[in-house]
Order: C-alpha cells, then structure tokens, then sequence
C-alpha cells in the first residue's frame, strides 16, 4: 500500500450508525421521506481553501521523512488555490503543523471524494480504482526508518498508532471499495464521546474486522439530499458527519469546535458543487424518448431534473429496494455506535437515524460515479437497468482505464469465477465477488421490466442529468 | 526514492572512521577540510555520494557476484556458522567485511593515499559461555591497505580476507589478532544459493556451507568442523536499523536441512507493529515462521537494551525454539550493534546468527 493509499483509507464519508443521545430510547429511522433539516450558513469559497489547504486531519507524516520516502513531486495535480507547502502535494494531502513545530503531511477529503474521469481530477466524485485492500502497517511502520528522534518521532509515533488501532477494520478484500464506515466505528469505539480523549484499548466493543463494501457517493448530491449516507441516518445537521474524518487524530473538544467551525464553510462548499457535464455527444432524439421512459419509471424515487427540479428524499425499505442488506442491517443495528454519536460532541445537532432500507439517490450526472448500488457491485448502468447482465464475477479493467460510453461505466471483465480461482492474492483482490456477504449485486430490477429500446433511450437521457 | 534513507546505515561507520582517521582525506584536496568540520557536514557529503550511485545490479551468477562491485555503493561479505572442535566443544565464528564509497568518482589526486572507499571488517570466536573475542578494524583502499578484487574473488583488510579458491571449490577465510583467530575452510555446496532482493541491496544468501578449518583462542590451536552460512549483499545501503526502527536479522540453521532468513523491523523503544519478512532456502515463504523476543532475553550493553534471546515459531510445529547466544560477554561493534551466534538449550542441531541494530536506550 502506497503512502497516498494509506491516507485515502482514512478519508470519506464516514458512514456512520445512528440514534438518540445516550440516556434516551433509540430512534430508527423508517422508510419513506427524509424531512429537511435547516443547515447552518458558510462562505463556499472559504470552504474550499480549508479543504485542500488546513490540518483538519492533525496527525500524519513529518514533512521530512515524507519527502524522504516519496521524493519531490515534480508535476503534482493541479488544484487551484493550494497555498504554500500544499502546493508541493499530492491533491489529496495537506500540509499543517503540529503544536510542537513539526510539519506534517495529513489526509486530506480528497483521498476518496476526489476521482478522475478521462484523466481530469473531479473534486467530490469518489474514486472508483481506490484500494484499501491491503494492510497499511507496513507502510506506516515502515515511515519510522525516516523519522528523526524527538519531536518528529512522537509526531510519527502518535499517529502510526492511532493507525495501528483501527488497522484490522479498514481492509477491505476488494480494491475499489470504501471500509470508512468500519473504520469511523473502529475510532469512535476508542474515544470517550464527551471529551473525545483517545483510549489505547476500545472502550465499546469494536466493529467487526472485516468492513462491509460502501461506494462512495458523489458530493454533488448533496445540494439535494436532506440526509447523509446511504441508509439515510445523517439526520440534522450535515456539519458533523463530513468532520467526522477528523476522528483519527482530534483528541479534544476545543480542537473539534475549531474544524467545527471550519467545517460549516466546507459544508456550504460541497452543498455549493455542480455536477459536471457529460463530455461526449448525446442522440438528442434517443435521449428525449429516454426521458419519458424515465418520466413513468423512475421519477417517483429519483426526483425529477432541470432547472425546476423534484427530489422526494424517500428511504426505500429493503425488500422494495432489493439490494444487498448487509450494509443498512449493520447501521440499524450498531446501537452502541449510534448511542456514542448521539450522546457525543458531534451529536449536538446531529442525529443518527439509519433505517432498514436505502436512499434512492439523486442521479445528476450518474454517469460518472460508476460502478452502481451502495456497494459498487455493478459495474455499469446497462447492467443496473439489466439485471441479466450484471456479472457475478468481475474486475476492472486496470490499465489503460477505459470508459464505456454505451453502457455507462469503467471497462470490466466478466469472469467464470470468483477470488478462489485468481492465481495470486495480488488477483484475487482485485476480483469483486458479488457471492460475499455485503458485495451482493441482487434488487433494483426495476429496468428488467423494460424494452431493450426502452433502456437504450434512458441510459441516453442519463447522459444528460 | 530519495537516498536519505539509504546511507544511515553506513553514517555511523563514516563518523567513527573521521574519528579514528581523522577527515583530511575525505576531501577533495588533500589540505581541502578544514580540521573543525562539522560531522554534519561529511555526513551531507556521503548523502550525496549515495544519491549519484544507480540502483543495485540484480543477482546474477554467484561466483561473479562473489567478486568486488565497485559500482555499487556499498557491498559486504558475511561468514557464520557454528563449529564444533573434537571434544566436540561448541563455538560460533563470525567474519564481515564490508564497503562503501565515499566518492562517486576516481580521485583526481596522485597521493597513493587517495581514497574513494572505506572497509571495514570486524571477526568474532565465541566459545559456550565464555567471553566472545571480538576484533574490528576500518581502513581506506589506498596503499593496498584494504580492496576487493573481482578476477578472482576476494577481500581484504590488513591480513583479514576471504577467498573464492575456484579449484578446491571452497572460500576460504582468515582472520585473528593477538588473541584470537580463525583459518576455515567453507566447501561450496550442492545445493544453490538463494537471491536477496530488496528495495535497496540485492545478493546471495547461502545457507548450510560445510567449514572446517582452526580456531585460536588464548594461544590454543583448535581443529573445528561445523556449518556455516554466507551472505554476500550489494547495493544502495546494506539492511540496519535507522530512524525510530530497530533491526533483528535472524538467520536459522534447523540442522535437520532447512534454513530461514529473516529480518524484523520493530519500533526501537517499544510498541507499534513488528513488520517481519522471511524466506525459507530454495523457495520463498511468507507468513509462516513468527518471530518475537523473548521477554526475559533483554540485557542491557552500552547503555542499551538488546533483545537477545528470541523464540521461534515455525509453521506445523507445535513447540517454540528459543535461540539465545551462544558464547557469553560480548562488546558492540563500533556501528553500535550487536551480533552473534545463537542456539537453543532444549535442543542441540539448530543454530542462528542473530544481528541487531539501532535498539534504543530503555
């Protein structure tokens, strides 16, 4: 695992369980609409200066055993508006100080809200070929070659371990998908909630080791969306819930109530965000027959699109919707985690509600945040709309990354079988095996019912959202 | 990949070699450094010497490894093993003769004192339970002093070498002062050796050599026999410990065929994840041997604790193997490190180098 993996592991949306303050009787959420919730105000552009410049994240890698490992980025990706070291980084590192001096190089949202499409860096799309799937203490242990002793070595030292603590939670067996929401359970589950003090042992007992897929959702979505994740328990204020990476390393309620307010503009950043546009031609013609096809089956769960736009926010119960259940089964019934968000500084004005189903999401430029479900576990929309074609075995095509511009989705290759039969772990992991548990590709065969014209014209007018 | 962490492990050889020699000729003029150079400063100048060498040549043929590479950056020769004389009385031996460069270029001087490399080579005989004697000694390549020769492969410093003697299909080691010294004969066994490949150095290792040969100790002349193993590396930096990592090289001799070698890096005042690699003679394996010192094995030396005895736990085998030294007191090298023969108590055919670097003060 590559020192930049290793960051991303810790970045996301963290998928957090959900409930009431820790006295009180837990509160579930339950299918149906998701009610608004009022947001605080914020200042997009200085959002966006926070997210790719400030040490929300303060622990990580002293800046000179950094360097010494990595070497000199000669031609970073570019991200406007990065100042001073930031601009020397990766676009998906930050660099900060610590209060002893030392210069650290951090996580930053980017690792997984920043994705590329035809090789331009997407700011808020999730990264599709990001890989969590292998144990990232040989890197971070291995840093400690470069440290320097004293304030450096502490630096390092503090946070290898706060690493080394969640570790056995976020490897996924699967390249692609998300464990951050095993890992933000795995950190609550070392922090007192109140003060936010780190414990070297759980104080609650720890989610299990190995974490559930999750895809990443795009940010863009969240101009619509009245609740985070996909089981819809990010009820209330959306502030918390995106700091939430700031779990690793923040071990006290002044640092929290300083990103706390950092992250109100960062909130308003991402709530500010426009899809990006399809950059290919479109059959015009197609696309409109796709709309009405869209129009009498799809409308009613995923809202409709243009300048007057509807987004019902519905929670579709499991057996509705289909798809694989580990994932809302697992939120409902984390209790002691959603105790510990309720009752905890970030649970002041938010409130964790999953429920038994999922959000249909908003589809604005669905086309890019492939492969599709909360799980990933279908790789293109042809095979979401046609239930027949989603394979049980597949792998992306690694290099060249290639997108398929008829079935919406990265090139992939349908194989015979599963992880068992990759010659190497290496292989296996890059096989997504749909027969596990959590990465099952089963529901939303709601396309099934459709012509084949029929879903020709509406992943046309996909293209267009 | 920067070269910062590539010369640590060598830093600690260049300081004591300013010290015992002084830093004139580490100057490009032989009046060019001043006498109050600042160690820093040297040290900045082996970092750049590092970064201007290539990556290491893979291994090849091994007796064309055997020889000098003044193309790499540093290289050494390592000899092992554990003999036994004919009272069938146990000692360890041990012979490493090392290099690194400290210009990437030939010296424009004339001076036969002109230098662009420094060996170091250091020699133990470690009886059971008695005192190890221990010889180390640094020198330039100049005036012959010390080399390495690549037609036939050897190495030397002062009257410590080693020797590919091709026709007898040995090597042959010598090495002794005033107190001690050793005269073996390592048979070039059957069985091939095994290519070391890391990030940084690449070489042979060779396991179960068949050695035979004498021993000196105290005036005495003993007749040994024994096994012996080889580790001939190359590269950018040779492995040791460096930053806030520590290193344990364990190589194991079961003594019924099988041989492992392994190193762990482990946070050098405790804690974090122990990261260990293996691999088994003739092919590679991962994950199945465990590692871990033992907790009463830790013994304080030059104001160190060093973990000296380590328990062993092979994949299919129910009982641990604990390996503890086999020869008693014994002083640091002059890099601060500790090595030596280990074996077991409970059980007579195995035996191990155990090599340690970097551990810090408790």
């Amino acid at each position: 695992m590559t020192v930049r993996m290793l960051f991303a592991a810790l970045t996301g949306a963290l998928l957090v369980a959900c409930g009431k303050p820790s006295e009180a009787p837990l509160v579930l959420g339950e299918p149906g609409p998701i009610p608004q919730s009022p947001q605080r105000a914020g200042d997009p552009e200085l959002g966006y200066e926070i997210l790719v410049n400030r040490g929300y994240v303060s622990c990580g890698v002293p800046y000179e055993a950094y360097i010494a490992r990595a070497g000199e980025i000669e031609n970073p990706t570019e991200l406007p508006g990065r100042r001073g070291r930031n601009a020397e980084l990766p676009y998906d590192l930050n660099a900060t100080e610590n209060d002893d001096g030392v210069e650290l190089v951090v996580s930053n949202c980017l690792a997984c809200h920043g994705g590329q499409f035809d090789g331009e860096l997407v700011v808020g799309l999730g990264d599709a070929f990001a890989d969590f799937s292998s144990d990232p203490m040989r890197a971070i242990e291995g840093i400690g070659l470069l440290v320097e002793d004293g304030a450096p070595a502490a630096a390092w030292q503090r946070w290898a371990d706060r690493i080394g603590a969640i570790a056995p939670y976020m490897v996924t067996d699967t390249v692609g998908v998300n464990p951050a929401p095993n890992l933000t359970m795995a950190l609550m589950a070392h922090r007192d909630p109140e003060s936010l003090r780190w414990h070297e042992t759980p104080q609650l007992a720890p989610p299990p080791e190995a974490p559930l897929p999750t895809a990443v959702p795009p940010w863009w979505r969240m101009q619509k969306k009245n609740a985070m994740f996909y089981h819809g328990g990010g009820r209330g204020d959306q502030v918390p819930y995106m700091m939430l990476k700031s779990l690793v390393c923040t071990d006290d309620v002044q640092e929290a109530a300083r990103i706390d307010e950092w992250f109100s503009h960062v909130r308003a950043y991402i709530a500010s965000l426009e899809p990006p546009e399809w950059p290919y031609e479109v059959e015009e013609e197609l696309a409109a027959a796709g709309r009405e096809v869209f129009a009498s089956h799809c409308v009613a769960c995923h809202g409709t699109y243009g300048e007057e736009w509807t987004y019902p926010n519905l929670v579709i119960g499991l057996e509705q919707v289909g798809t694989d259940p580990a994932y809302a089964e697992q939120a409902v019934e984390a209790e002691r985690f959603i105790r510990w968000f309720n009752g905890s500084f970030y649970g002041r004005t938010a409130q964790a509600r999953p429920a038994a189903g999922y959000v249909a999401p908003p589809l604005d430029a669905v086309w890019a945040t492939a492969p599709y479900l909360h799980n990933d576990s279908v790789p293109s929309i042809a095979a979401l709309l046609d239930s027949r074609l989603r394979p049980t075995y597949w792998r992306h095509q690694a290099s060249p990354r290639e997108y398929d511009r008829q079935a919406l989705g990265w090139r992939y290759e349908a194989l015979d079988a599963g992880k068992d039969a990759a010659p190497d772990e290496r292989d296996a992991r890059r096989i997504y095996d749909t027969t596990r548990r959590g990465y099952g590709n089963s529901g939303h065969t709601f396309g099934d019912a459709l012509s084949q014209q029929e879903r020709k014209a509406l992943i046309e007018y996909l293209k267009t959202l | 990949m920067s070269v910062k962490k590539t010369v640590a492990p060598v830093l600690a050889v260049l300081l004591l070699v300013a010290a015992v020699l002084g830093v004139r000729w580490l100057g490009e003029e032989e009046s060019g450094v001043a006498e109050g150079v600042e160690a820093g400063d040297l040290l900045e100048g082996v970092r750049e010497v590092a970064e201007r060498f290539p990556a290491p040549e893979k291994a090849g043929s091994w007796s064309r490894d055997m020889g000098a590479k003044p193309g790499e950056f540093a290289e050494s020769w390592l000899f092992a093993g554990r003999v036994h004389d004919r009272q069938g009385r146990p000692f360890g031996f041990q012979l490493e003769i090392s290099r690194i460069a400290i210009r990437a270029e030939a010296s424009a001087r004339q001076s036969a004192w002109a230098a662009e490399h420094i060996y170091r080579a250091r020699f133990s005989v470690e009886p059971k339970s008695a005192k190890t004697h221990f010889g180390e000694r640094l020198s330039r390549a100049a005036l012959g002093l010390a080399g390495a020769d690549g037609q036939t492969a050897r190495a030397w410093v002062e009257n410590w070498r080693f020797v590919h003697d091709e026709g007898a299909g040995a090597l042959r080691i010598e090495a002794g002062d005033a107190g001690a010294g050793m005269a073996l004969r390592l048979e070039i066994p059957e069985h091939p050796p095994v290519a070391v490949e890391g990030e940084l150095h690449a070489g042979h290792w060779w396991p179960r050599l068949r050695a035979e040969g004498t021993l000196t100790l105290d005036g005495q002349v003993l007749q040994v026999s024994g096994t012996a193993l080889l580790e001939r590396l190359w590269g950018k930096a040779l492995p040791s410990g460096q930053g806030q990592l520590a290193l344990a090289r364990l190589w194991l001799d079961t003594g019924t065929g099988g041989a492992w070698r392994c190193q762990q890096l482990r946070r050098k005042t405790g804690g974090g994840t122990p990261l260990l690699q293996c691999q088994s003679h003739l092919s590679a394996v991962s994950g199945d041997i465990a590692l871990a010192p033992l907790e009463a094995g830790w013994q304080a030396i030059g104001g160190t604790r060093w973990p000296l005895v380590w328990t062993v736990r092979r994949n299919g085998e129910r009982s641990p193997l604990d390996l503890g030294p086999l020869g008693g007191e014994r002083p640091l090298s002059l890099a601060g490190n500790w090595s030596g023969i280990v074996v077991s108590d409970d059980d007579p055919a195995p035996w191990g180098l155990l090599e340690l670097s970097n551990f810090a003060a408790p």
